[in-house]
């Protein structure tokens, strides 16, 4: 049986429906070929949209296992299509929006970059891998995540089968007992809190965004930040802000410190005003029309990590601002 | 040419006080009018008499001047409050320009218009049409120069306008540079953070200070006002101290909007941060959109 059939609601080529997410555990370049090179053949002989963002070693794998066929397949090095989950995201709909075909699925393997992490950005990468079943549901796309068992850690390769539905093997597919609901997953799977320093700066309550502005802007100048930097942190601050204070009538209390690298901002609104921030608020870019949560995606862009948690009624917005030794930005 | 506004500190016509004395460099007729219209409402307002310096194409009377400035239907009873000197009065016997005598009708007419118990005197008049030759040039600059000196008593305020269509550029350079100032009309918002302004050449809308969610709905109405113009629009940005993700979303919107008539929205003057979020979001394709130099004047 063919393994876009085994699970059921995997679609027969080249028709269009819904999301769908694989995961496939590798150990070696022929476990790696066998799931990858009839996925990728089939994809193309339907003529649909495939693209491989995979690592440098497995797209040559790739291309030399195709022959001429190679021509017609997308490629991109993984750690450069998205840094980050959001960008990750984004990357993920733009390609979908460039070279969708109407009418037509299109496919994507895409093997994430587990090596060298840390605790808070492989948490934050298990979360997105989570949340794509949310934020892709709607696109005809099937995509298969690719995991080296060589490379990856075995708590890294276990928690695979919890964020797809379903694992890939060759060409066989079976259902992930362990797969947990994504809203679920995200509560379970959380970086660790930062607690503010005694020392951090303090303001508000601010119940306008031209407070939250001035605060923001003067921890980041304090901090060394000037020019275009100091403005995209003000920014980034400014549209997190402006998410709690959507609802009426919200307060902001403000905390801001410095770390080694960084300006870390908290904004905190203490009573329950509008509605709990979805787990997954803020991954889709801003579209045609205007959504509620464009500017946390601006913020979650601009920032190095935004999390946001409740903590009884209050909902607290922390971020993380790349600092003046930041030698990315020199 | 591209008047010289860099190098003016800009009064608003509705900021004008006496002792000023200030260049209006214009390229369209709406524009004149839309800043003559404030040099007179602000006059009348201010109980200052009004003296226009007619050429030979300028209004030959206070009502024709009311007419051009769409004020005719202006309660009566501002005749004294307006005086037209024709062009025939402007020069000497001979029909050239005579700076000395020139001021010298100022000064008369400032005496006249506070023993008439007017606050002061207000001058405006477009010269470059009296200019006839090399030698009235000179004159002009001269009587340029002499005004210069004449107004900063604080008794008077001047407004010069050269039609920058019909000026040479190297004496319009030398007009200009006789001006600590140059006048332009009164913004269309103007809060503690915000200014917009309505600009011609080419035409569109200056953006400074701030824009967030206080200011979304002011920012656009300004955009709906230029909205009829015809042909491309420019917004300039580089004083633009903050907008946030909803503020450029109007634009891009207009943008759009503006494409579907086959007209593009040229920013230009970005600065460096906002460029680098459109880019970001994927707007710097956005149809309609032009992305101009950043710092561009």
């Amino acid at each position: 049986m063919p393994a876009d059939h085994a699970d059921g609601p995997a679609p027969a080529p080249g028709r269009a429906r819904g999301f769908v997410h694989h995961a496939c555990l590798y150990g070696s370049d022929e476990d790696f070929l066998a799931m990858a090179l009839p996925f990728v053949r089939a994809g193309l002989a339907a003529e649909e949209p495939v693209l491989a963002a995979t690592t440098p070693a497995n797209i040559d794998l790739l291309r030399r296992a195709l022959g001429e066929r190679a021509y017609a397949l997308d490629t991109a090095e993984t750690a450069y299509f998205g840094r980050r989950p959001v960008e990750r995201v984004s990357a993920f709909l733009r390609y979908h929006d460039r070279r969708a075909r109407p009418g037509r699925r299109m496919r994507m393997i895409a093997e994430p970059v587990w090596g060298g992490r840390s605790d808070r950005q492989i948490a934050e990468w298990q979360r997105m891998e989570s949340g794509l079943n949310v934020l892709l549901a709607a696109l005809p796309v099937w995509m298969i995540c690719p995991y080296d068992t060589r490379v990856v850690s075995p708590a890294v390769a276990e928690a695979a089968c919890a964020t797809h539905p379903a694992c890939l093997k060759g060409e066989r597919l079976t259902p992930c007992a362990s797969y947990t609901d994504p809203g679920v997953y995200a509560e379970a799977v959380r970086p660790a809190p930062v607690a503010a320093p005694p020392t951090a700066a303090v303001a508000g309550p601010a119940d306008r965004v031209a407070d939250v502005r001035r605060f923001a802007r003067e921890r980041a100048a304090a901090a060394g930040l000037a020019g275009e930097r100091l403005a995209l942190a003000e920014l980034a601050v400014c549209e997190a802000a402006n998410h709690l204070l959507g609802a009426g009538g919200a307060r902001l209390a403000l905390r801001a410190w410095e770390e080694p690298g960084a300006v870390l901002y908290e904004l905190t609104r203490p009573e329950p005003s509008g509605a709990p921030v979805p787990p997954f608020a803020g991954f889709r870019p801003p579209g045609d029309a205007p959504g509620a949560e464009d500017g946390l995606w601006l913020a979650r862009s601009l920032s190095e990590w935004l999390d946001v948690r409740t903590a009884g009624p209050a909902t607290l917005i922390t971020l993380r601002v790349a600092g003046p030794r930041d030698a990315e930005w020199l | 040419m591209v008047p010289p506004h860099g190098v003016h500190r800009r009064v608003h016509v509705g900021d004008l006080r006496p002792g000023d004395h200030a260049c209006l460099l214009f390229a369209s007729d709406e524009e004149r009018t839309s800043i003559l219209r404030g040099f007179v409402l602000g006059g009348l307002d201010a109980e200052h008499k009004i003296l226009y310096l007619a050429g030979a194409d300028g209004p030959p009377g206070p009502q024709a001047l009311l007419e051009q400035c769409r004020l005719a239907g202006l309660p009566g009873g501002l005749a004294g409050q307006l005086e037209v000197l024709g062009p025939a009065e402007l020069g000497s016997g001979q029909g050239e320009l005579d700076p000395a005598a020139l001021l010298g009708r100022l000064r008369d007419a400032a005496d006249r218009s506070r023993s008439e118990g007017y606050r002061a005197l207000r001058v405006t008049g477009d010269l470059c049409a009296v200019l006839r030759d090399g030698s009235d040039l000179s004159r002009l600059l001269r009587y340029e120069t002499l005004l210069a000196t004449e107004f900063s008593s604080g008794r008077t305020l001047a407004v010069c306008q050269y039609d920058i269509r019909r000026c040479d550029p190297t004496a319009l350079d030398a007009f200009t540079s006789a001006h600590l100032r140059s006048v332009e009309v009164d913004p269309l918002v103007r809060t503690a953070e915000l200014t917009v302004v309505r600009t011609w050449s080419p035409p569109g809308l200056r953006i400074e200070g701030v824009v967030d969610a206080d200011s979304h709905r002011r920012v656009r109405d300004a955009l709906r006002s230029v909205a009829s113009v015809r042909g491309d629009l420019r917004l300039e940005m580089s004083r633009v101290e903050f907008l946030d993700l909803a503020g450029l979303r109007l634009l891009m919107t207009f943008a759009r909007a503006r494409a579907a008539r086959h007209c593009t929205v040229e920013l230009t003057g970005l600065p460096p941060h906002l460029l680098h979020v459109i880019t970001l979001i994927g707007w710097d394709r956005t149809p309609g959109l032009r992305l101009g130099a950043a710092h561009a004047c």
